[in-house]
């Protein structure tokens, strides 16, 4: 996430969350017969990252990524019909996932982590899934962390040019070797918050502060 | 039956009482064997030894995060704070009095901002806004982090974030501090800085490191647990200066005491 300044500083953050879960739900809605819609959302959406001044190439590198994905899965059911029907649902598809990508893609470049978590606080989004979603966030990087050590690890003990069978073997065991650190992890965080009275009920400052009468 | 360890603490009472404490993690071999000791007010002990003898396994009892805890030995609580055994029912009130710094910062710091995480015991003591704000205030002071409440816990170095852990853990206004490792991957700069603060909390501390230099300096008794076993109890610089007995257990003599005997 980003704090970029770019865009007009009085659009508040609650205003680009709202921008931007109207975007995805009208996307969402809107049925694939009327294409132009879907057209118009797109390059609202394009003028949107215009304004936010995204570099191009932080998007393609990410469209990159996720369109083959998109495209496989959208092709998937016509597939499955022998190319004989399901073209409409693939279509939709495709479309509802490319905008709700621009559309979250946009949102990480103008509104911080922090005051995403605020303003869906205010949306009075259920405080847990907030709270999976702050601990998401923060041990994401931790992990990431981790599993570039191990990659490092690795690398400075691999001596030889590794066959595409041998990478493909090493990574499996570098993921499960992953996972059983963010267990442990996972296990050292809760004896953390346990040792600090945590009781099972996530309390945060702000709701602490918007609970209690003035 | 009644357990000595129940009724109003006295002067005499100990800040902590450890009685007969063992414990094996599931299908491993035991990592504390029969572990007896007692920690008076204001005393502040260092906890030595090898890798793997133990010293955070029994740190986790003494804030009551490992179930053996719960135990009993010959009618008294293996793990007494202030008198009170600790079972599950006085587990929030043992979790306010002592308070756990872990090794690693990451561990302990989940919050997205400084004043969230400071923040965090104080609201599990459901204790009224301003209150818990003055404490934030407060403890970020006394670890000289004041201004950075809405700092991401995230961009911090590790001395900061050892400090961050510190001051969330004095936000909850422990008697009792137990530290595993403090000093460990902090620099110089940020070391002297940690042993300021801790010099200045009046409280028990009972603190877990290889940094025998460290203990020299900030603790006056000594205990060597090696193997799960206490091999030996007594005054920082008796126990320390014995270089045999340091050898024995996989520890040098600290380059401080080296440097005195010169």
């Amino acid at each position: 996430m980003s704090n970029s300044n770019s865009v007009p500083a009085s659009s508040s953050a609650v205003w680009r969350v709202g921008f931007c879960l109207t975007v995805i739900l009208a996307g969402l809605l809107a049925p694939i017969e009327y294409w132009p819609f879907h057209g118009v959302l797109l390059a609202i959406l394009w003028a949107a990252h215009a304004i936010a001044e995204t570099p191009l190439s932080y998007l393609a590198r990410r469209l990159g990524v996720f369109l083959p994905f998109l495209a496989l899965l959208a092709m998937s059911l016509p597939i499955s019909q022998g190319f004989r029907s399901g073209g409409d649902i693939a279509a939709a598809i495709f479309f509802r996932g490319l905008i709700s990508f621009l559309a979250a893609l946009w949102l990480s470049q103008v509104v911080t982590f922090d005051e995403l978590i605020q303003t869906l606080r205010r949306f009075r989004i259920p405080e847990l899934l907030l709270s999976v979603l702050v601990l998401s966030y923060r041990y994401l990087f931790v992990l990431w962390e981790e599993l570039e050590r191990m990659q490092s690890a690795r690398a400075a003990r691999t001596l030889r040019p590794q066959s595409l069978l041998g990478r493909w073997r090493l990574s499996v065991q570098l993921i499960g070797m992953l996972l059983v650190r963010a267990l442990t992890r996972a296990e050292r965080v809760h004896d953390s918050m346990s040792a600090r009275g945590w009781d099972g009920r996530y309390r945060s400052l702000e709701q602490d502060r918007s609970q209690r009468p003035a | 039956m009644s357990s000595p360890d129940t009724g109003p603490p006295t002067p005499d009472t100990p800040a902590v009482r450890v009685n007969g404490l063992s414990f094996r993690y599931a299908g491993g071999p035991p990592t504390l064997r029969d572990i007896s000791f007692e920690l008076h007010p204001g005393e502040r002990v260092g906890l030595v030894g090898p890798s793997g003898a133990g010293k955070s396994t029994l740190l986790m009892h003494l804030n009551g995060l490992l179930p053996r805890t719960h135990a009993a030995t010959n009618g008294r609580a293996a793990v007494a704070i202030h008198g009170q055994p600790v079972n599950r029912d006085t587990l929030p009130t043992v979790r306010q009095q002592v308070g756990f710094l872990f090794q690693d910062p990451d561990d302990q710091l989940f919050c997205p901002t400084v004043a969230e995480d400071v923040a965090f015991g104080p609201l599990n003591l459901a204790l009224p806004t301003e209150e818990v704000h003055e404490r934030v205030r407060i403890s970020l002071e006394q670890v000289g982090l004041s201004g950075f409440e809405r700092r991401s816990t995230m961009r911090l170095s590790d001395g900061e974030r050892k400090r961050v852990g510190l001051a969330g853990v004095l936000a909850c206004q422990p008697s009792i501090l137990v530290l595993d490792e403090p000093t460990s991957n902090l620099d110089p700069r940020a070391r002297r800085s940690l042993l300021g603060h801790l010099g200045a909390f009046q409280g028990t501390q009972l603190i877990a490191t290889h940094d025998l230099d460290f203990v020299v300096l900030h603790c006056s008794r000594v205990l060597i647990l090696d193997a799960g076993e206490i091999h030996a109890d007594g005054p920082t610089e008796r126990i320390l200066r014995n270089a045999a007995l340091m050898e024995q257990h996989g520890l040098e003599v600290p380059l401080r005491l080296l440097g005195d005997r010169e």
